[in-house]
């Protein structure tokens, strides 16, 4: 299609209104916690990080002649004849099996994580461990769509329904008025059987 | 560092054309919004978790209800909003100065194509979604849908010359 490329480049050079602000605060409200599922971060200075990461790149040739360099000295000359001291003998270090480390990791059996006790992972987390209530299931059916007729070997033809549901599971911490609501999509399909005459 | 949520910066990047789309489907700029809304809530609710939706879902949401709409619509209500329907397309594009008229002009020919082919064309320059795609979004075979962009711009290259003849002060730029 080489003789409407002009003309599909100038349409594409039309820019469609973008949503007003008022329309994107509606689907804000009609979404609810749904948008607030997926997050991504937003970091603030790119570019730094990018253009430090480009400066370490000239340092590695001189330091990989540096590294080359000092292996070829010390192949050439042997260590006595180089001018290092002597160590003194309080600083040489001991040929002795290592003792056991002096500290243990102290185990919670309450935590869910090794090594990390209850009380840790409050207070690195900020979330409080106890004093959570049961938590509540809801189970919100979204759309239900009839698939039409299948056909089933050996059985009678049936109407394929499928329904879309989100499981919604919410855990409350009224002291710290703290809430974690957890939605999950799920699918059911139905089949209706049907009669024939 | 800050986080925002993922679904602001895909409607950022997607609502236009969506609404644009839904302006073909709907019978005013109110519907369109509505017919959006519905389908993107509906769509980003199940598969929002993934942190991406394929755009191709929410068009073919926003298509499927707004016949579903079309059809609960009575005719009362038809003829009543036909009064206010049809706002011109250009009214859905940004616009500068400097290309003001000349880009109405084009609209205006893109508007008076056949709605079958309004909307693969609008799907595939504006939605930047494959043939493939929009064979998807529209239930429609790839063969069908490559046949009606084609014919789309075959059209709008053949009446551009006398639309923009109408309009003075527009330079003759049209692909030869």
């Amino acid at each position: 299609m080489r003789e409407f490329e002009e003309l599909e480049k100038e349409l594409q050079a039309f820019q469609p209104k973008p949503p007003t602000d008022a329309f994107t605060a509606r689907v804000a409200d009609a979404l609810g916690d749904s948008g607030d599922i997926s997050f991504r971060r937003v970091t603030s200075t790119p570019a730094v990080k990018k253009a430090k990461s480009k400066k370490l790149y000239l340092f590695i040739p001189p330091a990989l002649a540096m590294a080359a360099s000092l292996v070829w000295i010390f192949y050439i000359f042997p260590s006595q004849s180089l001018v290092l001291p002597k160590l003194p003998h309080s600083i040489i270090p001991d040929t002795q099996p290592h003792s056991p480390p002096l500290a243990s990791v102290d185990e919670d059996e309450a935590s869910p994580l090794h090594g990390v006790s209850l009380q840790e992972l409050q207070a690195h987390s900020g979330v409080p461990t106890n004093g959570w209530l049961d938590p509540q299931v809801q189970e919100r059916l979204i759309d239900r769509v009839d698939e039409g007729l299948i056909r089933r070997p050996g059985f009678a033809p049936g109407r394929q329904v499928r329904y879309h549901y989100i499981d919604e599971t919410l855990w409350k911490h009224p002291t710290s008025n703290t809430r974690i609501i957890s939605t999950t999509p799920r699918q059911e399909v139905l089949i209706l059987e049907l009669d024939l005459y | 560092m800050n986080t925002e949520p993922i679904w602001k910066s895909w409607f950022a990047r997607h609502g236009a054309k969506l609404l644009l789309f839904a302006r073909q489907q709907a019978r005013n700029p109110h519907d369109a919004e509505d017919l959006v809304q519905e389908a993107f809530v509906r769509i980003w609710r199940l598969y929002g978790h993934t942190g991406e939706v394929a755009p191709g879902l929410v068009y073919r949401a926003v298509r499927r209800l707004a016949i579903d709409w079309a059809r609960s619509l009575d005719r009362r209500k038809i003829r009543e909003q036909k009064v206010i329907a049809d706002s011109p397309l250009h009214e859905s594009f940004k616009f500068t100065i400097e290309q003001d008229e000349r880009q109405k002009s084009i609209l205006a020919v893109v508007e008076r194509l056949p709605p079958e082919q309004k909307e693969v064309l609008t799907l595939k320059i504006w939605g930047e979604l494959t043939f493939d795609e929009i064979g998807r979004t529209l239930d429609l075979s790839l063969n069908t849908v490559a046949s009606r962009y084609r014919y789309a711009l075959q059209k709008l290259k053949d009446w551009l010359p006398a639309e923009l003849e109408d309009s003075p002060n527009i330079e003759m730029k049209v692909a030869k």
